[in-house]
């Protein structure tokens, strides 16, 4: 069986060569299923915000659950509910909403000290566009709160951005899907259910100019009764105008185009949308304003369209067709899983794991 | 009388260059009713207009008849909300769009305000609206959230939307005909029909393009601060609104996927 790099211990491994690795290998993932012998269970603890945007709750979930197909004891906690134990390893997803959402800065760094401190192993997890604020209130962070490694998980690489004082001590993994959600979105393929998606395209986010004129657009010159849901920007809350995961996927699977732009200027995959739109049988279409990265292997290239081509390529595009290259290519990607353990073994050689994690990386 | 369709409500005051584009689009719109198998009417109440108005609407008229466009002449000018409240009244329909003189509604999507009313059973549907700016070169986008406890502190929508006619004139009777509140008689009406246990669904599609125009009425007055105290004083005096129970609270609701 192919592994992904155990031959190359002292090689960072890049995005691609990664990828095109996991392309090749579709047996990595037999290790994922065997069950961890009794008595050698590694754990790791997921730390989340658990009160901000159930985007990182979810982040945090999925990872949890390839964790757990990989045989890792894996559990989801916040600030205000982590239990005091001792885990072989620590992700902390999203540290900038963990420490915003616990509102005492001081109490959430002193907590964060003290998961650290029962760790044998901490890895801060950004889910951001490196070149925004948000990414510069968690490098601010990452200065206060101690950690191993910064991990950049996304769709495309985000290398040329990662700040100098991190080189050292930053990843890159792979934002797949998980095996459980590659074999969910495989029940769209070849389906004909054009009678189930009335909705001809939807836009869902909060309201920017960019936005705005892309629905305008799209109500001109492609069809106008799609749906357009950009509420003014504001805290994602119980009681909020946003719609929950649960109203979003309803939303997407009665459409045939998931329509979107970012809400700020640097490009960046939204890996969410491109994921949600899979799992409803939707087909996702990134309108860029900005200009489109020389990256050869940032994926789904079809789907990523300019502004200015957007009304002409969505008219002519067949939903079908275009829905059946989107799922294969995102099937041929690399799995959460994979990825994870991709990870780990850089980790092993790095000398960063702990006894269990290094068993786990070397099945 | 009032059998399944939309009657198009059109108030017009001096907007005799505007017409062409809203009458315009409106029977489009009736044109994808009757497509759908459903009945439509553009019904254009001139409120006593002074520019040549009346004269394009008669002739308008003549020639779209058939088409579905009706015209009424008001005997004297009663400004905005009686003109719509006539429109209610006079409509062939129970399902009134509300719309201004300046502003263009999306033909294609009118019925699903239709099927979002019937659906519901709410008073009022409304959607988004793509607001053009004569000193703004990009749009903004108008009435894209849910009705919420806010709304009573502060309006947030604008009358271009779909009524339930029979609901629109029990609950809130009508729009206002107090002269002390005609620039903000879509906020009334609005607090009115919340006030009153009616329901108001936002559609998530866009309803219209809405173009303010220099010098329109509300930027004529500006924020009237009397005519708000007034509305605030007649709704939510103590501030205790948001407090209380609503029947439309966060409704948001499309016919091809319900509640959402």
């Amino acid at each position: 069986m192919e592994t992904v790099n155990a031959a190359e211990p002292d090689e960072r491994l890049s995005e691609r060569k990664a990828r095109n690795l996991c392309r090749r290998a579709p047996g990595t993932e037999t290790l994922l299923h065997e069950p961890p012998r009794p008595g050698s269970v590694p754990s790791a603890l997921l730390l989340t915000a658990g009160n901000v945007n159930y985007f990182y709750d979810r982040s945090a979930l999925r990872m949890a659950e390839a964790l757990a197909n990989l045989g890792v004891d894996a559990q989801v906690a916040t600030l205000r509910d982590f239990p005091a134990r001792d885990f072989d390893c620590c992700f902390v997803v999203g540290v900038g909403e963990i420490v915003t959402g616990h509102c005492d800065r001081a109490d959430a760094l002193r907590k964060l000290a003290e998961i650290r401190a029962a760790s044998r192993f901490t890895a801060v997890w950004n889910f951001d566009s490196m070149a925004t604020p948000w990414f510069a209130m968690t490098r601010e962070l990452l200065g206060r709160v101690g950690f191993d490694v910064l991990v950049d998980t996304n769709l495309h690489s985000q290398d040329h951005l990662v700040p100098w004082e991190l080189r050292d001590r930053h990843d890159s993994v792979f934002y797949g899907l998980t095996r459980q959600e590659r074999i969910e979105i495989g029940r769209f393929r070849n389906l004909q259910d054009a009678a189930q998606r009335p909705i001809p395209w939807a836009t869902v986010g909060h309201a920017t100019d960019a936005r705005i004129a892309v629905a305008h657009h799209l109500v001109q010159s492609v069809d106008p009764s799609g749906f357009v849901y950009l509420p003014p920007l504001s805290p994602v809350t119980k009681d909020g105008p946003h719609l929950n995961e649960q109203q979003y996927q309803a939303v997407l699977r009665r459409s045939r185009f998931h329509v979107w732009c970012s809400h700020h200027g640097a490009f960046y995959m939204e890996f969410d949308r491109f994921r949600d739109s899979a799992l409803a049988g939707g087909v996702p279409i990134k309108v860029v304003f900005e200009s489109l990265p020389s990256d050869q292997d940032c994926p789904f290239s079809n789907f990523l369209l300019p502004f200015e081509d957007l009304a002409p390529r969505l008219r002519e595009m067949d939903f079908f067709q275009a829905r059946e290259r989107f799922l294969a290519e995102y099937e041929g990607l690399p799995t959460l899983e994979a990825e994870l353990l991709r990870f780990f073994h850089k980790m092993r050689a790095r000398g960063a794991l702990a006894a269990g994690l290094m068993e786990l990386s070397q099945e | 009388m009032a059998c399944q369709g939309v009657t198009i409500a059109i108030p017009n005051w001096n907007h005799e260059v505007f017409l062409p584009r809203s009458v315009g689009s409106g029977l489009a719109a009736v044109k994808e009713l009757r497509r759908h198998g459903l009945g439509g009417e553009v019904l254009v109440v001139d409120d006593q207009s002074r520019d040549g108005s009346l004269m394009l609407l008669r002739q308008l008229e003549a020639l779209h008849y058939a088409d579905g466009l009706r015209v009424l002449a008001q005997a004297e000018n009663g400004g905005v909300c009686r003109a719509r409240n006539q429109a209610l009244r006079r409509a062939r329909y129970r399902h009134v769009l509300v719309m201004d003189a300046d502003n263009e509604v999306i033909p294609e999507n009118v019925i699903l305000f239709h099927r979002a009313l019937n659906d519901t059973g709410a008073a009022v549907a409304y959607g988004n609206l793509i607001v053009h700016e004569w000193h703004r070169p990009k749009q903004r986008l108008g009435c894209s959230e849910t009705v919420q406890p806010k709304i009573f502190a502060a309006n947030y929508l604008d009358t271009f939307s779909m009524l339930d006619r029979d609901q629109a004139l029990t609950l809130a009777r009508g729009y206002s005909p107090d002269s002390r509140v005609q620039a903000r008689g879509d906020w009334e009406f609005t607090l009115s029909i919340a006030a009153n246990g009616g329901r108001m669904v936002f559609v998530p599609v866009v309803i219209g393009n809405y173009y303010c125009a220099p010098g329109s009425m509300l930027e004529e007055q500006g924020r009237d601060a009397d005519e708000e105290a007034l509305i605030r004083r007649t709704y939510d005096q103590i501030g205790i609104r948001r407090r209380l129970p609503a029947n439309t609270c966060r409704l948001r609701y499309h016919p091809d996927i319900g509640y959402c």
